[in-house]
């Protein structure tokens, strides 16, 4: 199995897009175990941000693996991928009104779920960066990282093979995109 | 869109961007021609360019964990789970069956989130089962089981109740007034049941007020936040994450500041309930999710009545509205009000009671709820107050239905003991913290300053007994002086007012310094205030004023922590001890400083060492920096590097700590920019190393971009990042001044856009004209000289302005005298001679004015010897042009000789007192070899 997802980020780090298709369900199951171990740990009080568990789970994953697992930037940008995936679907659930669903409520704590807010912003960025992959993957993937990932420009830069100052230049535009795609602004074919 | 078109856009977005603003819409103009399509384009991404603001917030986990880990199909204990019902703040509840089939009773499941204390809950639980499992109540949920998973999860099985938020219930069905307060009083009884057995609930709301399709009541989770959260009902503080299990709306004073809870809470509680069945609003308005608003909101601001609420109402017809205004009004207010009260003792003495008054309501008859009368309010007044005799008087005339004249007194007399109990607590203190961070309209808050002291005044004069008042007032002068004029501090610029108020302060602590149980605030306060007035008559240029008052602060603090009768927290200690430290500093005593400096570093450690909380190694960071800024100012240089490297590597772990204030991750900042500073800043004495001034330069301008990104809207923030640059501009200006341009560009762009938002803020101006000296230098270097000029002009008219307004800012001074020796520099290659000598002159003058203020200062005495450097070299230099008579050149080498035999001097008294060591050599060796030159006599 470890074979199979270094080699995997190997062909991906080589340009084949579709090994990160793979890639990504294998590390999925990986993640979400570290994810449940993660938050299994008895730690009240601190508060889990995502960005904190991608950290977190590499580091486990790096430990565990053999020396061949060196491409932290590519797991990043893959785990940051991931991360992604687990946010837009649990945002989806949360806002599958269930209270309308005429099962019973018991003892819902209102206060204290995410604003509806949150998640829709969540799922308006999503369905954006979407757009945005049409045409150009990279910023996508850039943004993924910074946002989802929490990577800084540096981890960044390094998986996607770029110059630092690449990655600012490309955010700028993106979040100026992404932003105007969110507030539902068209935009030119 | 093709590749092509978005590769067009990009280019031409980026070259959009290199232009200011402005002149964006030229350049689309320009570029894009004919193509109407790609000029939309290009504006509306730039419109949508707001760098630094993300684009949405990632929301924290704590709901993933339960989507990962649903337990349907599952077995909990004994029960198979069969759907998830919903999820709340303690964990997530299920439907179950239990799988034994010895009765196939549907229970709901409560299995609580991972970081409950499960060892400590099952303890509790068991304690509290038996008194749970015996509320036999038809309107009460039944609590049937508790246990933990194999995974060590806790849980609880409750009946199921099928049912909805009583609130819901109503609204779906329409029910009119009457038929609410029917439903309300079935839950009273339940509620009154438990009392009667002894179990308070201390979670009421309306999620947990399920009602039947039947119409029956079912409360649920009775007593469980005993269970669960010892601390929603113990009398200790309650932690942040206990804070947010509280829903708010609902909970009592008492709950909220964590006292005694008691079957009056649940009461408390009901009344929320009630006050949402009958006008569809919750009581409370909060501002923010803040828990100082909370507590704030909670316990002192009194919700409005219902009826009034209810006009707020969307969605009903104005007959409605009035129907139902007219309804609630008077009685069923008072009623509401009452369970509502903030003072237990005043409320409903029961559940049953309540119920009984809703009845007589009912039943048309008279109810005891009544509204908080004038006689009450202002009895409550005087218990708190203690008048004088005088003023007690008034108030018990209003009470026998006075004068239309005593009753505005005595108004006014609440009015303005609220306005300090305000102001001890709100006002000033919100006002102070909020001009520290944000801009704003100075003129306002000037306005609002002086209003405020003329209260004070007022309050102070009628005599005041009260301590407690006293102390209030003294807090709140001090605050005022520092608003109006505190040079360290957001100020208004007037000293005058500022000394006033704080000589007003003084007269108050020292008079309660006796009083028992008062001296700690009364010690401190004096401290605290003779040091300002100190600083602030240094700053007036009174210097044996200043001294005076410095030492009479450092003598108080010495007795009080000495003998070890003072108790204080260790941050107000530190805190004191470096202004001590900084006195130390003005009177030239650079001794005085360290041993401040020491003594806050030993509280530092002794605090660190016995408290794992590592949000306090930030004072460390904080000692560090000053320990290195004194030992720098004493010329110990090694011993300055050593301090800020110890310090730097706390300051840079804090930084990552996202959960940590701002105001402690920003003293990293500070820290490496003073180390850069001792590294390399030529204005100070440093070790010439430059890289090495880079290296923690850009860690700190890395970190200042952290701090702003994640805190956008402080200005505070902004400004750290511009000064930032400049540092980076100034260690770069003479060895590579093209990038320093570019640096100083950075930062005068920051500083331009701060200003432009807050144009009264002297502070921005200062910052602005130490980067057009930069600058100016900068161009100087690249051999512009004429622009060169232009900017440095920019900066003196920008320094004498600033000293217009506020001549007691003497650093001021620092900047113009360099600032005119860069002139002087710039006018001698532009070969302007006489405009050279007057700029030196200048800055010889000013130099030697910064030196009688402060004629032990090493910073001072640096800058003389530049100026005379400058003026030497000059001399000099003029010495050496054509066309001199023999005469002329004589007399100008014999200045330039005097010039620099004083700067010569300066550096030698430095060696000899082994001050600023590597640093002082260079300097002399420097001056030496420019005398050898000059030859003899």
């Amino acid at each position: 199995m470890r074979e199979d997802v270094t080699k995997l980020l190997l062909d991906w780090s080589r340009g084949n897009q579709a090994a990160l298709e793979e890639l990504t369900p294998l590390v999925y199951k990986d993640l979400h175990q570290r994810a449940r171990n993660y938050l299994r740990g008895e730690r009240p009080g601190h508060t889990l941000q995502p960005t904190a568990l991608i950290h977190e789970a590499y580091l486990r994953l790096a430990n565990d693996s053999p020396p061949e697992w060196n491409s932290r930037a590519h797991f990043l940008a893959v785990a940051s991928r991931v991360m992604r995936q687990i946010l837009v679907d649990h945002a989806r659930r949360h806002g599958a009104g269930k209270r309308g669903s005429g099962v019973a409520n018991v003892s819902l704590d209102e206060a204290l779920l995410p604003a509806r807010a949150e998640n829709g912003d969540l799922l308006a960025l999503d369905e954006a960066l979407a757009r945005l992959s049409k045409f150009d993957e990279r910023k996508c993937r850039i943004v993924e990282m910074r946002y989802f990932g929490g990577c800084s420009v540096e981890e960044t830069a390094q998986a996607l093979g770029v110059a630092g100052i690449t990655v600012m230049r490309e955010m700028r535009l993106a979040e100026a995109w992404l932003r105007r795609a969110m507030q539902g602004g068209s935009e030119s074919t | 869109m093709t590749a092509d078109r978005w590769r067009q856009i990009e280019n031409l977005f980026e070259q959009a961007l290199q232009r200011p603003g402005p002149e964006q819409g030229q350049f689309l103009n320009e570029v894009c021609g004919d193509d109407a399509d790609l000029r939309r384009e290009l504006a509306s991404l730039l419109a949508c360019d707001v760098p630094g603001e993300q684009l949405i917030d990632i929301p924290e986990l704590a709901g993933i964990e339960e989507a990962m880990s649903d337990m349907t199909g599952r077995r909990i204990g004994p029960y198979r789970v069969t759907s998830l019902i919903g999820h709340g703040g303690m964990g997530a509840v299920y439907l179950g069956i239990r799988d034994d089939e010895q009765y196939q009773k549907q229970v709901a499941i409560k299995l609580l989130k991972r970081g409950m204390d499960t060892q400590f809950m099952l303890n509790r639980f068991k304690q509290e089962r038996q008194i749970l499992a015996n509320l036999e109540h038809p309107f009460i949920a039944r609590l049937l089981d508790g246990g933990a998973t194999d995974d060590g999860l806790p849980y609880l099985v409750m009946e199921y109740v099928d049912g909805v938020p009583i609130t819901k219930y109503c609204e779906e069905r329409n029910l009119t007034v009457l038929e609410r307060l029917r439903l309300f009083r079935l839950v009273c009884e339940a509620v009154q049941y438990a009392h009667q057995n002894l179990v308070v609930h201390r979670d009421l709301k309306p999620s947990n007020i399920l009602t039947t399709k039947e119409g029956a009541p079912k409360l649920l989770d009775f007593g469980i936040a005993k269970v669960v959260a010892p601390g929603l009902s113990s009398s200790a503080t309650l932690t942040r994450r206990e804070m947010r299990m509280l829903t708010p709306d609902y909970a009592s004073p008492e709950q909220v500041r964590g006292q005694q809870i008691s079957t009056a809470s649940d009461t408390y509680s009901l009344g929320a309930v009630l006050y949402e069945l009958l006008c569809c609003q919750r009581p409370h308005r909060f501002q923010s999710d803040s828990i100082t608003d909370i507590e704030r909101t909670i316990c002192e601001i009194e919700p409005e009545k219902p009826s009034l609420a209810a006009a707020r109402n969307q969605g009903s017809t104005p007959t409605s509205l009035k129907q139902l205004r007219r309804q609630l009004h008077g009685d069923l207010d008072n009623i509401v009000l009452t369970a509502m009260r903030k003072e237990p003792q005043r409320r409903y003495a029961s559940a049953a009671e309540f119920s009984e008054d809703l009845r007589r309501y009912m039943g048309g008859l008279p109810v005891i709820a009544h509204e908080d009368s004038w006689s009450y309010r202002a009895s409550k007044f005087i218990r708190r107050n203690r008048l004088a005799a005088g003023a007690a008087a008034l108030l018990a005339l209003t009470l026998v239905g006075g004068f239309v004249s005593t009753t505005v007194q005595a108004r006014r007399a609440e009015r303005r003991f609220q306005l300090v109990r305000g102001l001890g607590r709100s006002m000033l203190f919100d006002l102070y913290d909020q001009m520290e961070h944000l801009p704003g309209s100075t003129p306002l808050r000037a306005s609002t300053v002086r209003t405020v002291v003329r209260y004070l005044d007022d309050l102070a004069r009628d005599g005041a007994q009260d301590p407690d008042l006293e102390v209030e007032i003294a807090k709140a002068y001090e605050r005022a002086g520092s608003l109006e004029g505190h040079p360290y501090g957001p100020n208004l610029g007037n000293a005058a007012a500022a000394l006033l108020n704080y000589r007003k302060a003084v007269a108050i602590f020292e008079r309660l310094q006796d009083r028992p149980g008062f001296r700690g605030e009364a010690l401190r306060g004096l401290i605290d205030t003779n040091l300002r007035i100190g600083q602030l008559e240094g700053l007036m240029g009174n210097p044996s004023l200043a001294v005076q008052h410095s030492r009479k602060a450092a003598a108080i603090a010495n007795e009080a922590f000495g003998a070890g009768g003072l108790e204080l927290p260790p941050s107000t200690q530190m805190n004191l001890y470096y202004r001590l430290a900084d006195a130390e500093y003005e009177h030239g005593s650079a001794s005085g400083e360290l041993s401040f400096c020491r003594k806050a570093l030993e509280v530092c450690q002794k605090w660190i060492a016995s408290n794992p909380n590592r949000a306090i190694a930030a004072c460390e960071v904080e000692t560090r920096r000053h320990m290195g800024s004194a030992l720098g100012r004493a010329g110990d240089l090694a011993g300055s590097l050593d301090s800020f490297s110890k310090g730097k590597q706390t300051a840079l772990q804090l930084s990552e700590r996202a959960e940590l204030k701002p105001e402690v991750r920003y003293g990293g900042i500070s820290l490496l920019n003073s180390m850069g500073d001792v590294l390399a800043a030529p204005d100070d004495p440093n070790f010439g190393d430059i890289a090495g001034a880079i290296e923690v330069y850009k860690l700190a301008l890395d970190l200042a971009t952290r701090l702003e990104a994640g805190d956008t809207k402080n200005f505070y923030a902004r400004r750290n990042v511009a000064t930032c640059y400049w540092r980076l501009g100034m260690v770069h200006a003479a060895y590579k001044p093209a990038e320093a341009l570019d640096y100083y560009n950075k930062s005068l762009q920051i500083i331009d856009e701060l200003n432009t938002r807050d144009p009264k803020n002297a502070e921005y101006r200062y910052h602005a004209s130490r980067v057009y000296m930069g600058l100016g230098e900068s161009l100087h270097h690249l051999g512009r000289h004429e622009e060169a000029v232009t900017n440095l002009n920019r900066a003196v008219d920008l320094q004498r302005a600033i000293l217009a307004v506020s001549p007691e800012r003497i650093w001021n001074l620092r900047v113009l005298s360099r600032t005119y020796i860069f002139i002087g520099h710039a006018h001698l290659k532009l070969g302007n001679h006489p405009a050279a000598q007057t700029s030196f002159s200048e800055a010889l003058h000013t130099a030697e004015l910064m030196l009688r203020r402060a004629p032990t200062s090493l910073s001072h005495q640096l800058d003389l010897a530049d100026a005379l450097e400058a003026l030497g070299e000059f001399s000099l230099a003029i010495a050496r042009s054509p066309n001199l008579s023999p005469a002329r050149r004589f007399e100008l080498k014999r200045e330039a000789r005097a010039h620099l035999r004083k700067s010569l001097a300066i550096w030698q008294d430095w060696t000899f007192r082994k001050l600023a060591a590597p640093y002082a050599g260079r300097r002399e060796a420097k001056v030496s070899q420019a005398l050898a030159a000059l030859g003899p006599v």
